[in-house]
């Protein structure tokens, strides 16, 4: 697109967000911020005095509220549930332990990544992501720019979208106690949550009022209604959509290293609302992990993503059903690579 | 009202409406962009003196925009409008103006975007920030603004030609 063109563009864009006036209310602004800082103090002040706090992610009032109208309120203190992983799934735990078994040496220094992506009919997108050992992330929609990446050192790792965290939490989970693997999976994104606490029934719905009954003048003033507690399982969804999705990230971002799919075979194998089949892709034997429904969120189709059944390597993920408005598709090709051979074109 | 109040205030009513606008870009629905703008402006009020500390307050605050729909955009079809707007992200055929329709398919070709790609074209062409005041926003270098723009050009380009075929 030429400048013109750029130009146009910015044109079209203001005028596509015009006459939409927008006036922030300061007070309510300030009374939220107090607000979240006070719940902190108060968290904090339960963990040292020996409350089960548990490191666990939280949801925004936003997730469950009228019209997914964010308050950011705290949604409520979370269910038991996460303090200890649930049963695991026994074709993942097997196959974490194979790959495990199988894993030697690493050849090469950075693990590339060549994902291609089809979304709603348009033409697939190609991208290649070089992920070094010593942490760099580097990423072009081609070869040349790949090398020219690697060339500039145009290292994007500690930038938006870091994906370290959830790779992290994936090559604890390799050894690590699997309930503490979880919650570093959840926590991977601690933006995404306000902190949640373990606690009854009870004392989550008595905090709830006392949050509703804070924001009601906030609720009434965008004619809302008031969000009803989210109830338990609610909240374990929303904690093992979480996990499903930081996992899934680790383990595309992170294929190249067995340790992190071991990791994340064990992390998924703790979720229940993930179906796990045999499957056959291009002639080798597959896994096939469907994340149903229900956890994914009302109405929305499943997400399936598929895996070499015998390393554990990520060979699709696709939401939606293909010719369906719906669908995006993802495809995987993982090799091991020597930075040197990017920077000469070999690859 | 405090000094702090005051500050931020005046900080706040001079960027609000920019904020709000490529909030709305970003996720394709005013409602959940108010919200979003809400939630930043919270946490920008909430660590006030960081930001305004910062060698760029602007940038902190986009960023902090920028996480706050990353985190609707992970729950998207939980929280966000966009899989609806994906849903009909076939280009749409005229229907009151040909205007009107020009409008929606870029609103379209725009929510069909990666979010950061998405993130690239409104803080460049919306807010008219350069390559360097992006890159500064985005964690990233002026190249891969650069490239980012350009593939982002490429698929919007590609989509609209369609939606343009069929006025």
């Amino acid at each position: 697109m030429s400048s013109p063109q750029e130009t146009k563009l910015g044109h079209d864009l203001r005028r596509l967000v015009s006459g939409q006036p927008f006036t922030p209310d300061i007070e309510t602004i300030g009374l939220r911020a107090r607000q979240r800082h006070r719940r902190g103090l108060a968290l904090r002040g339960a963990t040292a005095a020996g409350a089960a706090v548990l490191a666990a992610g939280g949801v925004f009032a936003a997730v469950h509220g009228a019209g997914g109208t964010a308050t950011g309120i705290t949604a409520s203190h979370a269910p038991a549930a996460n303090s200890k992983a649930p049963a695991a799934n026994s074709k993942l735990v097997s196959l974490a332990a194979f790959v495990k078994a199988s894993s030697g040496n690493l050849p090469g220094n950075a693990s590339l990544v060549i994902q291609t992506q089809t979304l709603n009919g348009i033409p697939p997108e190609v991208t290649y992501n070089l992920y070094t050992d010593s942490g760099a992330y580097y990423g072009a929609n081609n070869k040349t720019n790949l090398t020219a990446a690697v060339d500039h050192h145009d290292n994007l790792a500690g930038s938006w979208l870091d994906a370290r965290q959830v790779v992290g939490a994936a090559r604890y989970a390799a050894t690590g106690d699997l309930a503490t693997a979880r919650e570093r999976m959840l926590n991977a994104t601690p933006e995404q949550f306000e902190r949640l606490l373990r606690d009854s029934p009870a004392a989550r719905k008595k905090l709830w009022a006392k949050d509703m009954a804070k924001a009601r003048a906030i609720f009434r003033e965008k004619h809302v209604k008031v969000p009803a507690v989210p109830s338990v399982k609610t909240l374990q969804n929303d904690i093992n959509y979480e996990i499903w999705y930081n996992s899934i990230n680790a383990l595309t971002e992170g294929a190249g290293n067995p340790q992190v799919r071991e990791g994340v075979l064990r992390v998924l194998s703790t979720i229940p609302a993930i179906t796990v089949a045999n499957s056959t892709t291009g002639g080798q034997p597959t896994l096939t992990l469907t994340a149903a429904p229900a956890l994914i969120g009302g109405g929305n189709p499943a997400q399936v993503v598929t895996i070499n059944a015998r390393t554990g390597m990520p060979i699709s993920s696709v939401d939606g059903t293909p010719g369906q408005k719906l669908y995006s598709s993802d495809t995987f090709k993982v090799s091991r690579v020597t930075l040197a051979d990017v920077r000469a074109g070999r690859f | 009202m405090s000094g702090r109040d005051e500050e931020f205030g005046e900080f706040m009513r001079n960027r609000a409406s920019l904020l709000h606008q490529s909030a709305y870009l970003l996720c394709g629905d005013w409602h959940l962009a108010h919200d979003l703008v809400q939630d930043t402006l919270v946490k920008a009020y909430q660590h006030w003196p960081r930001v305004r500390q910062a060698d760029n307050p602007d940038a902190y605050v986009r960023r902090i925009l920028l996480n706050e729909a990353r985190g609707r955009w992970r729950r998207r079809e939980r929280a966000m409008p966009v899989s609806r707007f994906a849903e009909q992200s076939e280009p749409v055929a005229p229907d009151a103006t040909d205007e009107i329709a020009r409008r929606a398919g870029l609103l379209q070709a725009l929510l069909v975007l990666p979010l950061r790609q998405r993130a690239t074209i409104i803080l460049r062409y919306l807010e008219g920030m350069s390559e360097r005041e992006t890159a500064a926003v985005l964690g990233c270098s002026e190249g891969t603004v650069k490239s980012q723009a350009a593939r982002a050009l490429g698929t919007l380009r590609n989509f609209l030609e369609r939606t343009e075929s069929m006025l």
